[in-house]
Order: structure tokens, then C-alpha cells, then sequence
């Protein structure tokens, strides 16, 4: 598993003029010489590639992490990594054609390391390496599509032009945690050492710094810096019936210095500990359908999964895929307040960091916000240079991880509504639905951990929300009674059809997001849902072991 | 397709596995750990009681904390560089007693769905840390072994003459021992200037188109306190030169060797200054191995091995397979499945003692004790094992051609031998220092020996014998290296000229190796190893890899042999002809 995290002192870019900065930057000259080096080279050939473009990331990392009060992780890590795309054909058809049913073409990413000292010719031979590897694997890919073009179904084009774009960020150093976060670790965690049902307590702290190059042969170069800092800390715990549980509680921000103090997080770690009692005592949930109301959050990884994954036009050359939207542009397909957009300009929201941010998306395509969803009606896809019917223009979600060919992806999710409930109101919605419906209680899904989709025609077009926090609303007004061991499921055209309004407070839920293309950092920024049906199932027990004697901790 | 959004927490669930040591005062953190796994030892034999199983009879707790670093260059720049702590706990616990316990026993595995949490030893060394894991796996195994325990016994009331009429476990007189540490070793950017400079060298040679050069130093100490009042510290500090190289031709054929240097004085490594000349031989045989003819036809008959490239038969030969010479102990087979595969596996040396077993002129023997041979330091000394066992300073495992003895643990095998002869050897892995049934110094000897010289006319005359027009030599591509690439050369029968080939596979033409031999010269050769633990096995960045991992082994044996019955043939090379310009454009 790749554990690449960051800091950062500043998302700030300089004002200096372009040419000047990059000069300044021995990497980006390189990459560029490097390029037009490349594909003069490769002028001698029988077979020209039409484009080429090198991806290269610096990346720091810094992970620490402690379990009950003792210190288990502390490591630095820095790498670079360069990586190659070559096409040979042209924009309409090109080696990168998908020769399946799935949409996928074959892969002309190659991918290399590179020494993080700055030595030019280690770094060069491992860039022409790297380079030569693509335009070998895109030579023999463009050989199989040109046998094969006859029976190709797919009919899009390749790759969407696109006009050069040049932007330039200084280099910033990384903020690596301070010595004194290894004890506020071990103090958190040893705030549960003295509970026998705690069957773990781990915190983590990662730092992630990337610097990201990305060139190619219409003249794009682009240069910036990304940085994560996330703090998590998870428990394990078992409950009264002897299953076991966890609860996640995350801190996402951009440097260190904007954690939570000790004292905060000291006075999160005891609310905590008394929300896990609750949780141990809580009964199991049954099987339900009925009216809900989705926090923010939940909404947040609700629309991401439903709504998200369904919006990615690259979908649309996959025949396999179920294309849940396709001919849908122009119609109806939420509750007509209801407006989506992608915004991955928005660095944060409310002081929130946004995980979706980015100025260039990883094929160098200028990011900007983009209206999928306007009053309920579908206006656009989100998409990368790969074309769709109808549809042949990037704009800036191409995204993937190094090495991996970049397809279009989520960013900064924002779902907004003409007309709101205030929060407080939402409870006694609820409650009339369910008396409605006859209902004796709905479901409140409080906090998520995160969930699935599946978007293709082979398996069942559902999804799966993972709450750590449910609550049964009574119907009767009794108090709310937190439940636990329940999955929210559904499929993605019933429950648009079922939401019923907007609450008035949104929440940001910072994630990573896994797909074809690797997994990229995204945000959802939503407001709280009410549901006129949904359904859940019981989640997978797993029962704990029970200690024999009890943990060491306790005889302090 | 599946795609997820998840809170970066539930990463955090997959570093069950970190590991580590802070640097406290050295006397300091030795009482730390000690007094640890002493009070944790005490606390779980005390409370540890099943209703019908009763308390552990047996309980070991070890702890391993260290460092591990790793620099790797290429053609001058530093690629990767990282330091990391590790730290391990790991356990024995039995039940029962030492005539009749809950090992050596298959049942029917455990289908309850139950999660174990493993919680990561602490990198800090620190007391609570340390007793919390040790618990942790402890208190896991509890259940599990006290069933075992509760089936096995069960089993043999219904089954009397199933039970071995021998122990499950040897009862072993207590041992203290506690040796040095290593300290004063090189740091981090010290490692890095060699892999700068070492990997710089490789700039001399053209044709070379990629080469790495890296240095891991793993020290480390493992820790053990146990019920039979067993107390040892056991330092391993293994330092390794990994070194490789890839040569391209014209025809876009690729040719990669690689060169691993291992010692236990790391110093000794980063200043070792015959490195740069190793390095040029390497080079050297690829310029012209790449250059060279490939055996054409499969190759059955003679061939003669020089240094260390006898190594890995001898081993194989000694031990592995049903014929090795340790003595595996056969589980009792409480399933019909386990009982069917059992005896596919079954080691059948045992009842082979007191028999020939091998050539006459052969004997094998182990020198667990020995320090060091010819000035050279042995990787496979032990002082005492992973079970607390001090080996004694000679075993005769065969002796001309007879099977006298095999390799043991605390766990006998037979009824004849119910004595360890110390060979639970620590090994290193990625995760700690764990144990297996391994050699530790093996002395193979010849009484039939004579001078190299006249292997070679052996060669070629049993070349010619069998109407062959040329036969095989196996060289090492470096010299006084203990892990170098083979070279492998064409001797021709009529002349006795020999021609580099492209590198070949070998094996023996059927029927055990030690049978093949037809002669050994009548000098030593010493080779120190880590066994086989880090081969073919590409790990993530971060983790414990290169030439330190393994178990440390050492062998003396006859610096050539002669094997009369082989089979050879051309290894495939990788063809990737070049499109781009090179260094010099």
C-alpha cells in the first residue's frame, strides 16, 4: 500500500513571471528538454507518435502513529517517480483504443523511479528509460487496435485536442510534524488503556507533499504542489453481545499546524470514549425499509456513490457499464431544488481543506467548475481527454494515479438546494413520514465511514454506505436510540427518486476515491437529506475474542 | 467495477505490522525489555487457567527491537534512503506437559469467525508497550492451544496405540546468556555516499544501461525469557552490498547479473575498498558474456564447479527434501486430509540412521559452535539457539558415506533421539526474528580428494568418455565473494580451451546430487549465506529487503567438485531492442 502524505507551509503560487520560474526549476527544464528530445528522436521512425507527455512527482511523507500510549510508527519517505504516455495513430484513433467490451484500451503508461538527488544524468537516462518503454508498448499496442480496427465497436474518438496551458507554482518544503505530535499520539491513545472492551486504539498521523510535473508535445506545462495532512484515530471495541466494532474519528487538514491543539483533541478523545459506551450497549439493527434522514456527511458519500461514479463520462465507452444517464441530458433526473456541480477551484469550504482540490487536472487541463446537475436536470458529464458521443471535450477531471491512464473522476462535489428545512425541523419531518407510512420509527445515519458502488450491467447496480452512527427516530417522539451493525444499500434511480428535501446545514466529507485509474483525493460538500425510503442490511459480525486475563494496562 | 470513498482511517487498520526501537541508554533499555517479558512471563503463568486444560506448562516470550536502513543509488544519485525501527513480540505457549502437550497434533481448524487484533510492538522500547503485545498474542493463543491440548488428549484415549512413545517436548536445564550489542555503526548518509559512489563506477562502463547499487544494515537484538528460567539477548547485525547490473547489445538482448557482498561488520563493508574491482569483474563478464555463444543443444554430462557455485547443490542436496538431514517431527493427523498429505510430505531420514546414506567418501559435519575458519568469521555460529539450547561443538551427521545423526530441535522426532542438538536457528524476516529447523555451520568433506588441476583433466576425460565434444564449467564471476553471479564456459575435450557461454540452467540428471559427485579437490572453500529467505520475493518500498534477510548459514566444503551427470541448457534472455539515443547523444 502506498502511504505517500504531505505538508505544506503555503498553497500560495508566486507572482514572478512563468519563463523565470521555471527556470528555476531544473526538473521542469529537464522534462521539457527531455520531451522535445524524445520526439525528435523519434522522427526517424517508421511509426511517429502524434503526442507525448511525462507526468513526474515529487512526494514526501511522513507517517507517525502510537497504540495505547506506545509509539509504533515514525518514518520519513521521500521518491520521485516519472511516468510516460505515448500515442501513436491520431486523436481519432489511436493505440489506446478499447479493444473490449469494458472500454478499456491498452495501457501505454510506463512507469519509472528516479533518484531523489538532484543528479542530471541518473535522472535523464531514467526518463529516456522510461520513455523509450512507453513508445515500445504504445508501438506494439497501435499494431493489435490497427489488426483489430475493423470489428471495433467504439466509435468515439481517442483523445480531444487541447490548448496548451503553462502554469507555475514555486516549490515549497515540507512541513514535517514536529517531534512533539509522537506524544500527543501516545497521549490520545493512551486515553483508552484503562477500558477492557477497547480492543485497539491507534492513531495515525500522515503528512503527504507532492510536487507534480506534468509536459507534453502541444506545449502544456504545468507545475504544482499538493498537500494532505490527515490525522486519524481508530478504535476497535467490543460490544455487550460480544461483536465487534469500530469508530473513526479523522482530522483533515492541509499542514500540521492546522490540527486540532492537545486540549481539543484531549476533549474530542472523551467524547469518544462516552459515545463508545453508548455504542457497546446499542442494539443491533434489523433489516429496514423506510423513511431516513441522511447528516451531511452521509449525503456527502451518498451522492458520491450514487450520483458521482454515474456522471464519469469515460462510463459511456464502456458498453458493459449500465449507463444509468445516458440519453438523459436535458431531462429530470433529481428533485428540481436540487442543483450538483464540481468545483475542483474551491481550495476549501468554511476553512474546511477540500481533498478534491487541484488547479490542473493529471492530463493538464485546467480545472473549473462544472454543472452536471441544474434544477434537477442533467446537463453534462464529468470529463477527461477522452472523448464520448456526444461529448468530445475535457473538462478537467482527467485524473489517476501515476502510471495509471488518467479517465474521468470526481472532484469537489457540491450539492445545493433552492429551498432548505432547517435541521431542526428534519426530525419531525421524519416523523410524519414514517407515521405516513406507518412506520414505528425512520433512521438518522449520523456518521459514515465510507461505501461502494457498482456501476456495471454484470452485478447488481447498488450501492453500500458504511455508517458508524444510526439512530432509530421514533415515531412517537420517544427519544432517538442509537443502533449499530447496519449498511444503508439501494439502487442508484429508485433513491433519487425518493429524496425528498434538503436540510440546511452542509458538511464536507473529505475521502480518497478507488477506480480504474488509481485513487484520487475527493471531497462531497452536502446538505443533510430526508429519504422517503431507503433500506438497510445487517452488516458481516465478527465476533471478539474474549481476553482471558485482562490487558496489563489495567493493573497499572 | 468497485469504487470506493473511504476516510483515510481505515488505512490505518492495515499498519498492524509497524515496528521498532527509540535509542534509550543501552543497559537502560535491555533491563526495560527483560523486566517486561519477565513480569509479563510471571502474570500470564499465574493467571493463565483453563478449567480443564489447567495452566501453561510452558511459556517463552521474545522480543525483537532494532533498526533496519537502506540506501540505493544508481549512477551516482541516490534513488531511496530510509531508516526504520523495528520491533517484534512473538511467543511460545504450550499446554499439558513436556511428556504429552498440545503440539504435533493436526485438528480440524477453527471455524468461528473471530478477528484477532494484533497490537504492533512498540518502536520506543517502552514497558507497557512491550507486556501489552506480548498479552496480546498470548492471550489469543490461549484458546486455541488449551483446545488443541483438549482434543489431542481426547484423541489418544480413543487411539492408545496412535501415541508416540516418545516426549512432545525436550526439558531443558536454564540458560543466561547476554552478549554485546553492536554499536558504532554507519549512519544513514554514510551508507548513501557509498551507494553514490559505488553506483557512480558503473558511469565508466557504456554498455552497462542500468545498474543500482544498494547497502542495507539491519542490527537488531532478540530478546527471550521463558519458564524454564532461560534469559538470553542475541545480537544479529548483518550488512549487505547489493549490486546489480544490466548490459543491452545490439540486437536489443538484455543480460542483468547482480553481486551481493555480506558481512557482520557493516564498517568493515563501507570501507571496504576491493568493492570498485568486484564491480569492474562484474562489468567485465557482462561485456563479454553478452558478446558470447549460447549453449545450442541440452548438455548431459560433466561438470566441474569452482568456488562458491557448489553451494546451492550441496545445500539442496543436504537439506531439503525427504533425504535432508533434520529431523522434521510428523504431526499426529487427526483428519483424513492432513493424514493424506502427511504422508505425501513425509521426511523419511530418521529411519535411515545407522545406514549408508551416501558415498563413502563423504562426511558431514556440523561445528554449530565455531567462530570462525581460516581467519574467516562464520554467519551460521550459534552460540545458543532460538529455543535456549547451547549446541555442543561437534555433531557427526554422516560420517564416510553412514548416517549418524541428524539436525534437532526441543521437538524429537524419534525415540532414539530425544535431545536438541540446537539447530532452532533464528531467521530473519520481515516482520522479526522467527525460527526454523536449519544448518548452522556444515563442514562437507571428502576423503577422496585431490588437487584442482586434476578435476579438470577428470572433466574433460569423462567428456571424452562419454563421446562428448566438450563439457561445462561453473566459475564464479567474482572471486572471494561469498553470493556472485556463475559464469559458465564450454571446455573443449580436445584442447582443454574454454569459451565464456550465455548463462546456463543446470540440474542433476536425476537420482540424488551427492550421488553425482565424482570428485572434490582437496582444498577448503568457506561460504557464509543467509539462506534462502529474501528470494524472488519483490516487497514494497520501507520494508526489510535486500541480502540481510534469511538465516545465517555458513559452509566449508571443497573449493571445486566435480558432478558427473548433468543436464544444462541456454536460459532465455530478454530481447528489448532500444528506440531512444543513449547517455552519450
Amino acid at each position: 500500500m502506498k502511504t505517500f502524505r504531505i505538508l505544506l507551509l503555503s498553497m500560495l503560487c508566486g507572482v514572478l513571471p512563468i519563463n523565470r520560474l521555471f527556470s528555476q526549476d531544473f526538473i521542469s527544464d529537464l522534462l521539457r528538454q527531455e520531451l522535445s528530445s524524445h520526439y525528435n528522436s523519434l522522427q526517424k521512425q517508421s511509426t511517429l507518435p502524434y503526442f507525448m507527455g511525462f507526468r513526474l512527482s515529487e512526494t514526501q511523507t511522513y507517517v507517525m502513529g502510537a497504540s495505547f500510549g506506545s509509539l509504533i510508527a515514525d518514518e520519513y519517505n521521500r521518491g520521485r517517480m516519472v511516468s510516460c504516455e505515448t500515442r501513436i495513430g491520431s486523436y481519432e484513433f489511436d493505440n489506446t483504443h478499447p479493444l473490449n467490451k469494458m472500454g478499456y484500451g491498452l495501457s501505454s503508461r510506463s512507469v519509472e523511479l528516479l533518484p531523489v538527488d538532484d543528479s542530471i544524468l541518473p535522472i535523464t537516462n531514467s526518463i529516456r528509460e522510461c520513455a523509450d518503454a512507453a513508445y515500445k508498448s504504445a508501438l506494439e499496442e497501435y499494431e493489435v487496435v490497427m489488426q483489430a480496427k475493423d470489428t471495433l465497436k467504439i466509435k468515439s474518438d481517442d483523445f480531444s485536442k487541447q490548448e496548451k496551458a503553462t502554469y507555475f507554482e514555486p516549490s515549497v518544503p515540507a512541513n514535517i510534524p514536529a517531534a512533539y505530535w509522537k506524544d500527543y499520539l501516545k497521549k490520545i491513545t493512551a486515553e483508552f488503556n484503562k477500558e477492557s472492551y477497547i480492543m485497539e486504539a491507534r492513531a495515525m498521523l500522515t503528512a503527504l507533499s507532492n510536487r507534480n510535473y506534468y509536459t507534453n508535445t502541444e506545449g502544456t506545462l504545468v507545475v504544482q504542489n499538493s498537500f494532505i495532512t490527515d490525522l486519524s484515530i481508530a478504535i476497535l471495541f467490543s460490544c455487550e453481545d460480544g461483536n465487534m466494532a469500530p469508530y473513526v474519528k479523522t482530522y483533515q487538514v492541509r499542514n500540521v499546524d492546522q490540527l486540532p491543539t492537545e486540549q481539543q483533541l484531549m476533549d474530542d478523545m472523551a467524547e469518544i470514549k462516552i459515545l463508545i459506551k453508548k455504542l457497546r450497549s446499542a442494539p443491533l439493527a434489523e433489516s429496514y425499509s423506510g423513511p431516513a434522514i441522511l447528516s451531511a456527511k452521509a449525503s456527502g458519500v451518498f451522492f458520491h456513490e450514487i450520483f458521482g461514479h454515474r456522471v464519469e463520462g469515460h462510463r459511456l465507452r464502456q458498453t458493459t457499464d449500465s449507463h444509468t444517464f445516458k440519453n438523459q441530458l436535458g431531462e429530470k433526473i433529481l428533485p428540481d431544488q436540487m442543483s450538483i456541480t464540481y468545483d475542483p477551484t474551491v481550495a476549501e469550504y468554511k476553512g474546511i481543506p477540500l481533498y478534491g482540490h487541484y488547479k490542473f487536472d493529471d492530463e493538464g487541463v485546467s480545472a473549473r467548475k462544472v454543472e452536471v446537475v441544474k434544477e434537477g436536470k442533467f446537463i453534462q458529464y464529468l470529463m477527461s481527454r477522452q472523448p464520448v458521443e456526444g461529448n468530445a471535450v475535457s473538462n478537467g477531471h482527467g485524473r489517476g494515479e501515476l502510471g495509471l491512464a488518467p479517465v474521468s473522476r470526481q472532484s469537489n462535489l457540491f450539492v445545493s438546494s433552492k429551498s432548505y428545512i432547517p435541521e431542526k425541523d428534519m426530525h419531525e419531518k421524519l416523523r410524519k413520514m414514517c407515521k405516513k407510512q406507518n412506520k414505528e420509527y425512520g433512521y438518522l445515519f449520523d456518521e459514515v465511514i465510507g461505501g461502494f458502488t457498482n456501476t456495471d450491467r454484470i452485478s447488481a447496480n447498488a450501492f453500500n454506505i458504511i455508517p458508524i452512527l444510526v439512530h432509530k427516530v421514533y415515531t412517537d417522539g420517544r427519544p432517538d436510540e442509537l443502533v449499530r451493525g447496519v449498511t444503508l444499500i439501494g439502487t442508484p434511480l429508485t433513491m433519487f427518486s425518493e429524496i425528498e428535501a434538503c436540510g440546511g446545514q452542509q458538511a464536507v466529507f473529505n475521502g480518497y476515491c478507488g477506480a480504474e485509474s488509481g485513487s484520487v483525493p475527493t471531497s462531497t460538500i452536502a446538505p443533510s437529506l430526508l429519504v422517503n425510503k431507503i433500506e438497510t442490511q445487517r452488516q458481516f459480525e465478527i465476533k471478539c475474542e474474549t481476553p482471558q486475563i485482562c490487558s496489563p494496562d489495567q493493573i497499572k | 467495477m468497485k469504487k470506493s470513498i473511504q476516510i483515510s482511517a481505515i488505512i490505518l487498520i492495515q499498519f498492524f505490522f509497524c515496528t521498532t526501537i527509540q535509542a534509550q541508554q543501552s543497559e537502560g533499555k535491555k533491563d526495560v525489555i527483560f523486566r517486561a517479558l519477565q513480569d509479563e512471563l510471571t502474570r500470564t503463568v499465574t493467571e493463565l487457567n483453563h478449567p480443564e486444560a489447567g495452566k501453561p506448562f510452558f511459556v517463552g516470550f521474545y522480543f525483537t527491537e532494532g533498526e533496519y536502513r537502506n540506501s540505493t543509488a544508481t549512477l551516482g544519485a541516490v534513488t531511496s534512503s530510509f531508516s526504520r525501527k523495528i520491533a517484534a513480540s512473538s511467543f511460545r505457549l504450550m499446554f499439558g506437559s513436556y511428556e504429552m502437550n498440545d503440539e504435533n497434533f493436526q485438528e480440524t481448524p477453527n471455524t468461528e469467525m473471530v478477528f484477532p487484533i494484533n497490537i504492533a510492538a512498540p518502536i520506543d522500547c517502552d514497558y507497557w508497550g512491550i507486556r501489552r503485545s506480548l498479552w496480546n498474542q498470548a492471550d489469543h493463543s490461549y484458546k486455541s492451544a488449551s483446545k488443541n491440548y483438549m482434543t489431542k488428549k481426547a484423541y489418544f484415549a480413543k487411539n492408545p496405540s496412535l501415541k508416540p512413545g516418545f516426549p512432545d517436548y525436550i526439558k531443558q536445564e536454564p540458560v543466561v546468556l547476554e552478549l554485546p550489542e553492536k554499536t558504532n555503526l554507519p549512519s544513514l548518509s554514510q551508507s548513501d555516499s557509498l551507494t553514490r559512489a559505488l553506483s557512480d563506477h558503473f558511469k565508466e562502463y557504456e554498455g552497462i544501461s542500468s545498474s543500482h547499487v544498494s547497502f542495507s544494515l539491519l542490527n537488531c537484538n532478540l530478546y527471550l525469557f521463558n519458564t524454564e528460567g532461560t534469559k538470553f539477548r542475541i545480537p544479529f547485525c548483518f550488512a549487505a552490498v547489493d549490486i546489480s547490473a544490466t548490459i543491452t547489445n545490439g540486437g536489443g538482448e538484455k543480460l542483468s547479473e547482480s553481486l551481493s557482498l555480506i558481512s557482520m561488520e557493516p564498517n568493515d563493508l563501507i570501507h571496504d575498498n576491493t568493492i570498485t574491482s568486484k564491480m569492474n569483474s562484474l562489468a567485465e563478464y557482462l561485456i563479454a558474456v553478452v558478446k558470447s555463444p549460447k549453449l545450442e543443444e541440452e548438455y548431459n554430462g560433466p561438470v566441474l564447479y569452482t568456488g562458491n557455485t557448489s553451494v546451492p547443490n550441496i545445500m539442496e542436496a543436504l537439506f531439503s527434501g525427504k533425504d535432508e538431514l533434520a529431523a522434521g517431527r510428523e504431526d499426529v493427523a487427526n483428519t483424513p486430509a492432513y493424514r493424506k498429505t502427511q504422508t505425501q510430505n513425509n521426511n523419511n531420514t530418521e529411519s535411515k540412521i545407522g545406514k549408508r546414506f551416501m558415498p563413502e567418501a563423504f562426511s558431514v559435519t556440523m561445528k554449530p559452535r565455531l567462530d570462525s575458519y581460516n581467519g574467516i568469521k562464520l554467519f551460521g555460529k550459534t552460540d545458543v539457539d532460538y529455543e535456549g539450547t547451547i549446541p555442543p561443538a561437534e555433531i557427526k551427521l554422516v560420517e564416510n558415506g553412514i548416517l549418524r545423526d541428524l539436525i534437532r530441535t526441543r521437538v524429537p522426532s524419534s525415540k532414539a533421539a530425544i535431545s536438541s542438538n540446537g539447530h532452532n536457528r533464528p531467521t530473519i524476516t520481515q516482520s522479526g526474528i522467527y525460527s526454523r529447523l536449519s544448518p548452522g555451520v556444515v563442514f562437507f568433506a571428502s576423503s577422496e580428494s585431490k588437487p584442482s588441476d586434476d578435476l579438470k583433466k577428470d572433466l574433460i576425460a569423462s567428456a571424452r568418455s562419454k563421446g562428448l565434444d566438450f563439457a561445462l564449467i561453473v566459475r564464479p564471476v567474482v572471486k572471494n565473494t561469498d553470493q556472485s553471479p556463475s559464469a559458465f564456459y564450454m571446455v573443449s575435450v580436445a584442447d582443454g580451451s574454454e569459451t565464456l557461454l550465455r548463462p546456463v540452467s543446470i540440474t542433476s540428471g536425476g537420482g540424488k546430487m551427492i550421488n553425482h559427485i565424482a570428485g572434490c579437490s582437496n582444498k577448503d572453500l568457506v561460504n557464509n549465506s543467509m539462506g534462502s529467505e529474501n528470494s524472488g520475493v519483490n516487497y514494497p518500498p520501507g520494508y526489510i529487503t535486500g541480502s540481510v534477510l534469511g538465516t545465517p548459514t555458513s559452509m566449508i566444503l571443497p573449493d571445486v567438485i566435480l558432478f558427473s551427470e548433468m543436464t544444462a541448457e541456454a536460459l532465455d534472455t530478454n530481447v528489448d531492442k532500444s528506440l531512444l539515443p543513449q547517455n552519450d547523444e
